[in-house]
């Protein structure tokens, strides 16, 4: 371990390369650019290789080619190739998919504001494509965050075979901290599961014991089927209920039993208070002074934050919030977490609080948004 | 510990190397915890660019840091916004002001220390670029916020080999100046 | 079982037979296509320049992407139009392999037209065939670009009021090392050229004038899948050295067939720098 100062991004691709990142495609787009921009210029001397494409489409789409190549993939972007990529994620979902997509949220609707952050697009990484599915999504709140989640969100995406978004915003990407990089060893990295089986015996979408199928790749004889139609086991194409049934309850169970593994929520005071602050991502870091300031005024206020906002942890999230009589969500938009911890969140009463800004979240408003409900 | 350092300047005038450099020798050789933001116009020339940034001992003081409001130091490589910039400093702040750029008066009750930073960078060292070294230079010295060695591992580890000597230089130039 | 002898086909050991029957209509050119594609595919397995292992089949979404259900080799049935950037991902990511793209008109031309010509400026390591049966066959007969004018489509009623896009001008206007277009109706060049680019590194492109009497046939008439062959058989021409200007395809004129491009430029996988 050693420390350095980097910013969100570079944290990022440290990270990616650390997790053994060999694709990176991408398209330019503020203020995910300087990521692409730094792994191209270190990528290569890992081996690895970064490709600016034609755009998002063909960048997500060559993500999950490499992937089913065999070598860890990533593309990043911001709001509008977001909206560009939501057709290859939903591919990434349904042929279970070992892929990294980072989104750096900027202000939207449509170009919105390139170089500002907000939370806006928070469903978009939720819910960016068609399909009835549940994928992981990561909020770091700091460069560490940054880095430490970009090697989670790798091994999220091989263990489950699963596309991840990991969801920072223009704050936390040009924002330079102290960092403690890790040399390799020191953490652990997860490959996916190869198939223990002969290629004859193989069946590509037969899922283990956690639901999630062993991943054979291109070119080990396998004789690989990645199929982008509802399918069976064997990656043939059905169009009976049965199988439909089967394979939706499958991809969304995987994610639901491995949430034990998946979520991370963080917690300040919040044992002996009376009102709780749930908050994530950049505008968690202001939340988290205006609490301890409250504190020291003598206020039972304590703080949640979630490091993973799908899925959650209901169960543990509730036996958190439930203690509290109230809940107060801080966001910066017009209430997209707000809906989930409002229903997890039991008798507790729910109050949402947005700090609606474009400019790194101020002192006094968070304060003000907090306070108000106390 | 808690410091606040601001550094404005225009976008080519290596204001963003000298939050990078700072930061880095703060962080990996002298164990504070540091948090910085970069702000510049879209253009790379010209332009203001502006970094915010703080050293603390600990994480804990540095997490809630959003823009300088109490400045330890001052970095004005331009005079861009200058007199509302002078109004954050305090009687104990640093101020530190590139008069190449800046013929008129400066009223201030902090420690001003105004040199024509790029005029003696171009006189001494032939290379207005390395100002921003000379002027660091100038900071070490002055406040001893940072070591000059550790600011010269810095140098060698952000900036390809061919251009060490010359910040070298430049840094020590500064470092000679008076205090 | 005697029976099961006398019915397997030679190419059946390219096929995954239990997915058979295709899906295909009677009297459709594409399985002719993939028929003379696996010839050559075999062609280079037996004289060792081609592990079986190593060839990966990308497709789209259409009648002629289903060409990836029946092959056995490593297949991937992807997004309709992104075929293209998924297979460069493969091949980048892992260049032993020999990656080929099947895809109909309206996938590789029309909604992954930009992959297409991207592909092709960066001479991309990879050998796309392209289906040409003017029309949207999958979906129910619509619009493709490749569809002639004043052509009767179920979304151009009153007759289709844009020229249309001649393929192989477009890659060959490009850093394409192979452009060449062949016919259902003389497959043995489909093999030929196949066989070629298999053998070549950067873009290989490939055109298949193909026949779909079901849907395309109706527009135009032809609904009958032997009339239909031999409307386009008469119409075929094979050329040893077409030059491009011959290209545009003209049902009047006739559909001049051959190699267009054949170069050795330097490929994406030459000048990139790896490592
Ligand atoms: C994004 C998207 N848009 C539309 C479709 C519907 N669609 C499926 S196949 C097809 C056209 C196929 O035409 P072509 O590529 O020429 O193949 P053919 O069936 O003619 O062989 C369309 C529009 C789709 N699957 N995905
Ligand atoms: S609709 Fe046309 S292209 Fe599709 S299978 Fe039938 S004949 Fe072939
Ligand atoms: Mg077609």
């Amino acid at each position: 371990m050693r420390r350095e100062f980097l910013s969100g991004n570079r944290a990022i691709a440290e990270a990616a390369i650390l997790s053994g990142l060999k694709f990176y495609a991408g398209y330019p787009i503020t203020p995910a650019s300087d990521l692409m921009e730094y792994l191209a210029e270190k990528l290569p001397s890992y081996g690895g290789i970064v490709v600016q494409f034609e755009d998002e489409i063909a960048s997500i789409n060559a993500a999950i080619g490499a992937s089913w190549a065999g070598v860890k993939a990533m593309t990043a972007t911001s709001g509008p190739g977001f909206s560009l990529m939501a057709e290859g994620v939903s591919l990434a979902v349904a042929t279970e998919t070992p892929v990294v997509v980072v989104d750096i949220m900027r202000a939207g609707p449509s170009t919105g504001i390139p170089t500002k952050a907000t939370q806006s697009d928070v469903y978009q990484a939720r819910w960016l494509a068609h399909g009835d599915y549940t994928i992981p999504v990561f909020a770091p709140w700091s460069v560490q965050d940054c880095y430490d989640m970009t090697i989670k969100s790798f091994n999220v995406a091989e263990k489950f075979r699963t596309p991840v978004v990991l969801l920072s915003d223009a704050n936390i990407a040009h924002m330079w901290e102290t960092l403690y990089v890790r040399e390799p060893g020191e953490v652990e990295i997860i490959e996916r599961k190869k198939p223990s089986v002969p290629p004859e015996e193989y069946r590509p979408y037969q899922p283990g014991l956690d639901l999630v199928p062993p991943m054979a790749v291109f070119g080990e004889g396998y004789k690989v089927i990645v199929e982008s139609l509802v399918h069976d086991e064997l990656g043939y194409y059905r169009q009976d209920s049965v199988t439909y049934r089967e394979m939706i309850a499958r991809l969304n169970e995987k994610i639901r039993r491995g949430v034990g593994y998946i979520y991370e929520q963080e917690e300040y005071w919040v044992e002996d208070s009376d009102a709780v602050v749930v908050a994530y991502g950049s505008t968690a870091r202001m939340v988290y002074p205006v609490v301890k300031a409250l504190r020291q005024k003598g206020a039972r206020v304590g703080f949640l934050r979630l490091k993973t906002l799908w899925p959650l942890d209901e169960e543990r999230l509730w036996r958190a919030l439930s203690r509290a009589g109230k809940v107060i969500v801080v966001e910066n938009n017009t209430g997209r977490v707000y809906l989930d911890v409002a229903r997890i969140a039991g008798s507790a009463r729910t109050f949402f609080s947005p700090v609606i800004t474009v400019d790194p979240p101020k002192f006094n408003e968070v304060m003000e948004a907090v306070a108000r409900w106390l | 510990m808690r410091h606040e350092i601001l550094i404005v300047g225009r976008g080519g005038q290596g204001v963003l190397l000298l939050g990078r450099l700072i930061g880095l020798v703060a962080s990996k050789y002298m164990n504070y915890y540091t948090s910085g933001t970069e702000h510049y116009a879209s253009e790379t020339r010209g332009g203001e660019s502006r970094v915010d940034m703080v050293i603390a001992d600990s994480l804990e003081e540095a997490f809630n840091f959003v823009s300088v409001t109490n400045p330890h130091i001052m970095i004005l490589l331009y005079p861009y916004n200058l007199d509302s910039y002078l109004k954050l400093a305090q009687r104990e702040t640093f101020v530190f002001l590139d008069k190449t750029f800046h013929q008129g008066e400066v009223r201030t009750e902090a420690k001003l220390y105004a040199h024509e930073y790029t005029r003696l960078a171009e006189r001494l060292l032939n290379n207005p670029r390395v100002a921003n070294m000379l002027l660091l230079g100038h900071v070490v010295k002055v406040t001893n916020l940072l070591p000059l060695d550790y600011v010269k591992m810095g140098i060698a580890e952000l900036l390809d080999k061919r251009y060490h000597e010359a910040n070298f230089k430049a840094l020590e130039a500064g470092f000679n100046l008076p205090a | 079982m005697a029976l099961a002898k006398l019915t397997l086909h030679p190419l059946d050991k390219y096929l995954r037979t239990d997915r058979l029957p295709h899906i295909w209509c009677p009297g459709c050119g594409i399985g002719i296509a993939l028929g003379a594609m696996l010839r050559a595919i075999d062609r280079r397995i037996n004289e060792g320049k081609l592990d079986r292992n190593k060839v990966v089949f990308v497709t789209g979404i259409g009648c002629s992407a289903r060409v990836s259900f029946y092959v056995d080799f490593d297949s991937a049935h992807t997004l309709h139009g992104r075929a293209i950037p998924f297979a460069t991902g493969v091949k980048l990511a892992n260049p032993s392999l020999e990656v080929i793209v099947v895809g109909g008109d309206g996938d590789i031309a029309g909604i992954g037209g930009n992959h297409l010509l991207h592909a092709a400026k960066r001479n991309m390591d990879l050998f796309v065939v392209m289906i040409t049966n003017f029309v949207y066959a999958m979906t129910g007969g619509q619009l493709a670009p490749t569809t002639p004018l004043k052509v009767y489509t179920t979304t151009t009623p009153h007759g289709n009021p844009e020229p249309p896009l001649n393929v192989v001008k477009l890659v060959a206007s490009l850093n394409a090392n192979y452009v060449a277009r062949a016919s259902i109706t003389t497959p043995h060049y489909i093999e030929m050229f196949t066989y070629k680019a298999l053998g070549m590194r950067g873009f290989r492109f490939l055109e298949v004038i193909s026949t779909c009497p079901e849907v395309y046939g109706r527009h135009i008439g032809l609904r009958n899948p032997v009339t239909m062959f031999e409307e386009l058989k008469k119409r075929v021409k094979y050329k040893p050295n077409p030059v491009i200007d011959e290209s545009d395809i003209d049902w009047e004129k006739g559909i001049v067939i051959g190699e267009y491009v054949v170069r050795n430029n330097p490929s994406y996988l030459d000048l990139v720098k790896r490592g």
